[in-house]
């Protein structure tokens, strides 16, 4: 009876001790998470900064870049951070990076209806993209300007300017994000059906840019000649391109009516085909350096090449066998691909292609602990000099899956040692 | 038969005091734990909004963009003071009208229904992407649905390069009284920044917020522009 009545005391201590280790455990776990948000807030902070170190890096390479070169696949910036495949380490930082030629892609920016017809959009999507971007505000038939968007029921003025990046296309009707971000394997019409299989396509979000300029100069580095130029004369053309006084007059035409040339294509129906070279490196049809739009024959991939009018599947597997292999360093190297000096064809593609670029995008993750950051960055090479143009956060939750990296690095790179 | 004896008044008194002084101390005890278990809890609410609106801010001033085309007005960044000011904070900027690409597209509209046309989506979302024009002011610029004070935010998509109308307009922290921000060049803080002015339309490498809520300390909000290219080396010349 004694026995019991003190056991009793002891468990109403035990149970007080219980009470309080209770309280005691439940602060500590909420101090737990809320010091474990701070850290990954941290976390996340400096993760961007890797990742940001990653444009840094990019642009070191880039700044190696020698002036008026051809963009080849054999240059050092192309196999930096072998498309994520290395981890380069930066104390308890990391990134892994991707440099990719601008100038690969389609430049939504100039993109012409027919080069818009080989992409999988509808007509109606292509007419609002062209309405939305033309300054004129006349809307196509099946187009769309101001009269539409400002019915919606949150409505907008069309933009009527070049688009700022590749996800302002969301706000032109027709766009959504299954349409810009998803490959558009359904999706059939008449360019689409010359194109690979279905599964390998690629989403219209890595096929667009709305930036690439490439340099219209020569192999040497000389301006090309404007054949549209007012002072342009005879002889020089002749010089230039290696024909005689009498064909280049005839490819001027006269001094009172001289001919207007919208694409070279047409300059080289003009004249004999022993011409064609010379004038593919000579020779352009408007005074801008850089150009806008063209695509970079050496680095484009065979998605966009598949894409261009006028190339069989025969002349793309051509073009892509060459790019690694010493690649294309001035536009007449085209003429040796097989199926590409048809007359047919090379006037087709002749004012699609240049053998060098200006702009680059960087594709980066920056980690640290449990956090990653990936981010899109574009680069453009002005006056020798690279600049970060744009840096943003990349808009989808599976970069890796989406950039065809393989889920981990396989190399690490400690850049902190190599400094040193 | 044994005698119980009882307690004395002495006795009974003594453990009624005893008994009353442990009480009193206990519940007190209990009653601090529990305001200061309050207190933490409304503390971490207030700082949780605070980062909240931080954050934001951070965000759409870190994706602050100007064009460098010469014929392209739709994009700036125009820090001064705003309109019916009386000037209390000096002359320095309390309006920012800037272009951004503010912020991630959100994870709501990325994972809408595929079958969800561009009318349903917008209904639902008003217009996504590209480069958004906004608008930070105690002021708001149209007429706000409520009538309280505090920090305006006005998004406009796309930007049009009109900073006095247009776009969408909410109330992003209410009780702000006092704000101010100031931009770096590369060298030193300026008071105001204006890309419409500028020959090369150029960004300051850095802007400083300085704002005040109601009885709470001032805080200051620093946020690195990555866009810009001013360095001590490569200053923005002297904004006028």
């Amino acid at each position: 009876m004694m026995l019991s009545r003190r056991g009793s005391v002891f468990i109403v201590s035990l149970a007080v001790v219980a009470g309080l280790v209770a309280v005691l455990a439940t602060v500590a776990s909420t101090q737990r998470s809320v010091i474990r948000a701070q850290i990954n807030r941290g976390e996340r902070v400096r993760a961007r900064i890797a990742a940001e170190a990653a444009v840094q890096r990019a642009m070191a390479e880039l700044s190696l870049q020698e002036q008026n070169a051809p963009t080849l696949q054999t240059d050092a910036w192309y196999d930096l951070g072998r498309a994520g495949a290395d981890r380069f380490l930066v104390g308890s930082e990391s990134f892994r990076m991707e440099l990719i030629d601008a100038s690969s892609r389609i430049n939504l920016n100039t993109a012409t209806q027919e080069q818009l017809q080989s992409l999988p959009l509808t007509t109606e999507q292509i007419s609002a993209l062209l309405d939305y971007r033309e300054s004129n505000r006349e809307a196509r038939i099946d187009g769309a300007k101001d009269e539409y968007y400002s019915n919606l029921s949150e409505p907008y003025n069309a933009k009527l300017r070049r688009f700022d990046t590749v996800d302002e296309v969301l706000q032109v009707k027709g766009f959504t994000p299954d349409v810009l971000f998803n490959p558009q394997t359904e999706f059939v019409n008449s360019a689409t059906i010359t194109q690979g299989r279905a599964e390998d396509r690629l989403p219209l979000y890595e096929m667009l840019t709305v930036d690439s300029y490439s340099a219209q100069t020569t192999a040497t580095g000389q301006a090309k000649l404007n054949i549209n130029g007012g002072n342009l004369t005879a002889s020089t053309l002749a010089e230039r391109i290696g024909v005689s006084t009498q064909v280049a007059q005839a490819i001027l035409g006269t001094q009172t009516n001289r001919n207007r040339y919208a694409r070279i294509g047409d300059v080289l129906a003009r004249a004999p085909s022993n011409a064609h070279a010379a004038i593919l490196d000579n020779v352009t049809v408007n005074a801008a350096n850089p150009v806008e739009g063209k695509i970079n024959i050496n680095t484009a991939t065979e998605e966009i090449l598949l894409t261009i009018p006028g190339l069989t599947p025969d002349v793309v597997q051509g073009i892509l066998q060459r790019q690694p292999n010493g690649g294309f360093t001035q536009l007449s190297d085209i003429l040796s691909v097989l199926g590409l000096s048809d007359l047919n064809v090379l006037q087709q593609v002749a004012d699609v292609f240049a053998t060098s670029s200006q702009s680059f995008l960087v594709r980066a993750i920056g980690s640290v602990g449990n956090a990653s950051v990936p981010i899109e960055a574009l680069i453009v090479i002005e006056n020798n000099q690279p600049r970060v143009k744009q840096i943003r956060d990349y808009p989808l939750d599976n970069p890796i899956e989406r950039w065809k990296w393989e889920e981990e690095a396989s190399t690490e790179v400690p850049l902190l040692e190599a400094a040193r | 038969m044994t005698f119980r004896r009882g307690f004395t008044l002495v006795e009974l008194l003594v453990v009624i005091g005893i008994t009353g002084i442990v009480t009193m101390a206990a519940t007190r005890a209990y009653i601090e734990g529990i305001t200061f278990d309050e207190r933490v809890r409304s503390g971490r609410a207030e700082a949780a909004e605070i980062r909240l609106f931080e954050e934001r801010i951070t965000e759409l001033l870190r994706g602050a963009y100007v064009t460098t085309l010469p014929d392209d007005t739709s994009s700036a960044f125009i820090g001064d003071m705003g309109q019916g000011e009386t000037g209390g904070s000096g002359g320095t900027a309390n309006t920012l009208t800037f272009t951004t690409f503010g912020g991630r597209l959100s994870t709501r509209f990325l994972s809408a229904p595929v079958d969800e046309d561009f009318e349903t989506l917008n209904d639902r979302f008003g217009p996504q992407g590209g480069l958004a024009e906004v608008s930070l002011s105690l002021t708001p610029v149209g007429q706000p649905s409520v009538d309280e004070d505090g920090l305006y935010l006005r998004i406009q998509r796309p930007a049009d390069g009109d900073p006095t109308q247009g776009g969408y307009e909410e109330l992003l922290a209410p009780g702000i009284t006092d704000v101010t921000f100031e931009f770096f060049n590369g060298l030193a803080w300026q008071e105001n920044w204006d890309t419409r002015t500028m020959t090369t339309r150029r960004l300051p490498s850095a802007v400083r917020m300085i704002y005040e809520r109601e009885d709470e300390p001032t805080r200051v909000v620093v946020v690195r522009l990555p866009h810009s290219d001013a360095t001590p080396n490569n200053p923005v010349g002297e904004v006028e």
